[in-house]
């Protein structure tokens, strides 16, 4: 079995440090990208099992990526949480991109993040993660 | 299948700084404090087995010898034109051994200590030689200072993994904190659901479970406690197992009669012994109080994550979810003491109604149960449904105010008697309308005698300007008076009243509101009337 890979997009550092930490010890590789472009070029190169990205990034925002992925008929298939200070102003344009899985606003829960993504990776169960 | 954690090591030696210098050609080679390897050279295999000769190995003993009284070292040109660099390995402070890098200059290519005294033709030589040239990381006149750089390179990166280690700390606490805020703050968002005590006792367990990482947490409260009697709680528990009341329970008794309570704060842990097979070593035990007084206990156990050791985070997060549950349930047995004194208040006001005419015995209760089922009928929240029950209970209490020979005469009434009979409803809202949690009942209380076409009393209203709760009350006053004996009559049989009742929809009721009461089954009004009849027998008798 392969380790999962998750994609943690966001400007801001500390974010990304945090969240990939506790991803880290549960045996979890991640990928970390700080803008939106980086985040797209992860993607295509590394085809990740689920990807968190920040609303508001430089060159391309979280809800761009998420449409840009959501074109490709491939990787529209990878489950994104977005993160945002401002959940409610973007829930609506969320709601058109099936991608879009949870909408977090942030100061969020790491605990509550990681719940949602073992979740998201092992849909089928076959990791035994979510249990 | 789980994914199992990787254990994270913390070598001295930053795995970044090995990388660069390996890079650079250096070899590198790790030795324990006597100097004897404690691992292969890493090194292509014929560099790692001339290493490994005894010759050089000996150099290296020698060596680890003198830096045994040593606390910092300097390079060395341990054999012409080989070079070493070493870096002691420490785990928490204390030297385990040695990091030995190895760089070669131009001149080990010359050196006799490639020779093999055992190969004639010294192919061997020549074949490491050859590998060498591969390695030779700096000419002999600068290798000195190429050390130095070397040396920066290592304090630098030593000191980046320190802080790497500081900002992974910080994170880790800092992730804690907002999850106890996070745990808290919801806590104290739901306090106000006071209803539901056994959901809320879930929900703060749950967050102990989720937030603390553990596998159990269980909230025992003492049934002979006033809190617990009025609450009517036990053993409530959440996480991945159920365990025996009994356990918790000798946990508890253990802890509280051996357990010196942990320094600065009231948890107390358990260490299991051969007494009792637990989910895990360490149980936490920590008291609910009113007022100094413990009434039940918060009980976790089965840590998770990384660290088995019990921290103060763990029992200052307990402390505040204990002192939020204190809180709730104190506030919780207050409510609902005083809901049961106020709903026993309104039973004894409407027993004192009904004494007052042994003809309509049960009459108020009779008329709270079928609104109640009306309203219920109609889709009304359980609250609506509880009011107009309470309202039902008091309707008549204007009654009081109403000589009894009025009330209890038998035959037709005069118009003036019956104008004192009128005046029920108002003087029943003028005695109940100074109590504030009465004020939503008022309006069942007094309109209860208006009828849709409006020519009921006291206000003539007509159709929905009538009150919801009295148009319905209207109903179930009417059936039960006519269903039951008076003083003037006796009762009327079902079929009739039913069909009274149908064709006055429209003119005495809503008739929105009659198909729901028709639709109503009445067998519980029915045992309700031999219940209060068996009573009214045993009151005469008495």
């Amino acid at each position: 079995m392969t380790q999962p890979t998750i994609l943690l997009a966001d400007d801001e550092p500390h974010i990304t440090h945090v969240v990939a930490r506790k991803l880290n010890k549960l045996g979890i590789t991640t990928l970390i990208a700080e803008d939106g472009e980086i985040a797209y070029q992860l993607v295509v190169e590394h085809g990740p099992d689920a990807i968190v990205t920040d609303l508001q990034m430089p060159y391309m925002s979280g809800i761009e990526l998420a449409e840009k992925l959501q074109r490709n008929a491939e990787l529209s298939q990878i489950p994104v949480i977005l993160l945002s200070a401002r959940g409610y102003a973007v829930a609506e344009q969320a709601s058109n991109l099936p991608n879009i899985r949870h909408i977090l606003s942030k100061p969020f829960s790491t605990r509550e993040l990681v719940q949602y993504l073992l979740v998201l990776i092992d849909e089928d169960g076959a990791l035994g993660l979510s249990a | 299948m789980k994914i199992q954690l990787t254990p994270k090591t913390h070598p001295s030696t930053p795995a970044a700084f090995l990388q660069r210098a390996e890079n650079l050609g250096l070899l590198s080679w790790a030795l324990d404090l006597n100097g004897m390897p404690s691992d292969d050279p890493i090194a292509s295999a014929p560099i790692a087995l001339w290493l490994s000769s005894k010759r050089i190995r000996s150099l290296f003993t020698e060596r680890a010898t003198l830096w045994a009284a040593m606390d910092s070292f300097e390079q060395e040109e341990i054999l012409p034109g080989m070079w070493i660099f070493p870096y002691i390995e420490l785990h928490r402070n204390r030297r385990t051994g040695y990091r030995v890098l190895i760089g070669f200059t131009d001149k080990i290519l010359a050196s006799e200590w490639l020779e093999n005294p055992e190969d004639p033709n010294q192919l061997q030589a020549a074949a490491l030689r050859q590998l060498l040239k591969e390695h030779i990381f700096s000419k002999q006149a600068h290798a000195a200072q190429t050390y130095e750089m070397f040396d920066w390179a290592m304090s630098d990166l030593r000191k980046q993994d320190k802080f790497d280690e500081t900002i992974d700390g910080f994170s880790d606490q800092l992730g804690n904190a907002y999850e106890t805020i996070t745990a808290l703050h919801d806590l104290g968002m739901s306090m106000s659901s006071i209803n539901d005590v056994d959901g809320f006792i879930n929900r703060t367990i749950e967050h102990v479970v989720e937030t603390l990482e553990y596998e159990w947490a269980g909230c025992l409260i003492n049934e002979q406690h006033p809190i617990g009697q009025m609450l009517d709680l036990s053993l409530i528990q959440a996480g991945t197992q159920t365990l025996p009341k009994e356990d918790i329970n000798f946990v508890i008794d253990r802890v509280l009669t051996e357990v010196p309570a942990a320094f600065a704060d009231r948890t107390k842990i358990y260490s299991a012994g051969d007494h009792i097979e637990l989910l895990s070593p360490q149980m936490l035990v920590h008291p609910i109080e009113k007022n100094g007084e413990s009434f039940g206990y918060i009980v976790v156990g089965g840590k998770r994550g990384e660290d088995p050791q019990v921290s103060s985070h763990e029992t200052k997060m307990l402390d505040a979810v204990a002192g939020i549950l204190s809180a709730f349930l104190i506030n919780a047995a207050m409510f609902h003491e005083q809901h049961q004194t106020f709903v026993g208040t309104v039973k004894a006001m409407s027993s004192a109604i009904d004494a007052k005419d042994r003809y309509t015995q049960g009459h108020s209760e009779r008329v709270a149960m079928v609104s109640a089922m009306i309203a219920a009928q109609l889709g009304q929240s359980e609250e609506a449904v509880e009011l107009i029950r309470i309202s039902g209970l008091v309707h008549d209490v204007g009654k009081i105010g109403v000589p009894e020979s009025v009330l209890c005469k038998p035959g037709r009434l005069t118009d003036e008697e019956f104008a004192l009979i009128k005046l029920h409803p108002t003087i029943g809202y003028d005695i109940l309308k100074d109590i504030p949690s009465l004020s939503s009942i008022l309006p069942g209380v007094l309109h209860h005698h208006e009828k849709w076409d409006g020519s009921g009393y006291p206000g003539g209203l007509v159709g929905e300007n009538i009150p919801l709760m009295a148009r319905i009350m209207a109903i179930a006053d009417t059936f039960d008076a006519m269903s039951s004996n008076r003083a003037y009559r006796t009762g009327m049989p079902r079929e009739k009243v039913l069909a009274e009742i149908e064709r006055c929809a429209g003119t005495q009721f809503d008739p929105d509101l009659v198909p729901h009461f028709m639709a109503l089954d009445l067998s519980r009004y029915d045992e309700m009337v031999k219940h209060h009849a068996a009573q009214s027998v045993f009151k005469k008798s008495a």
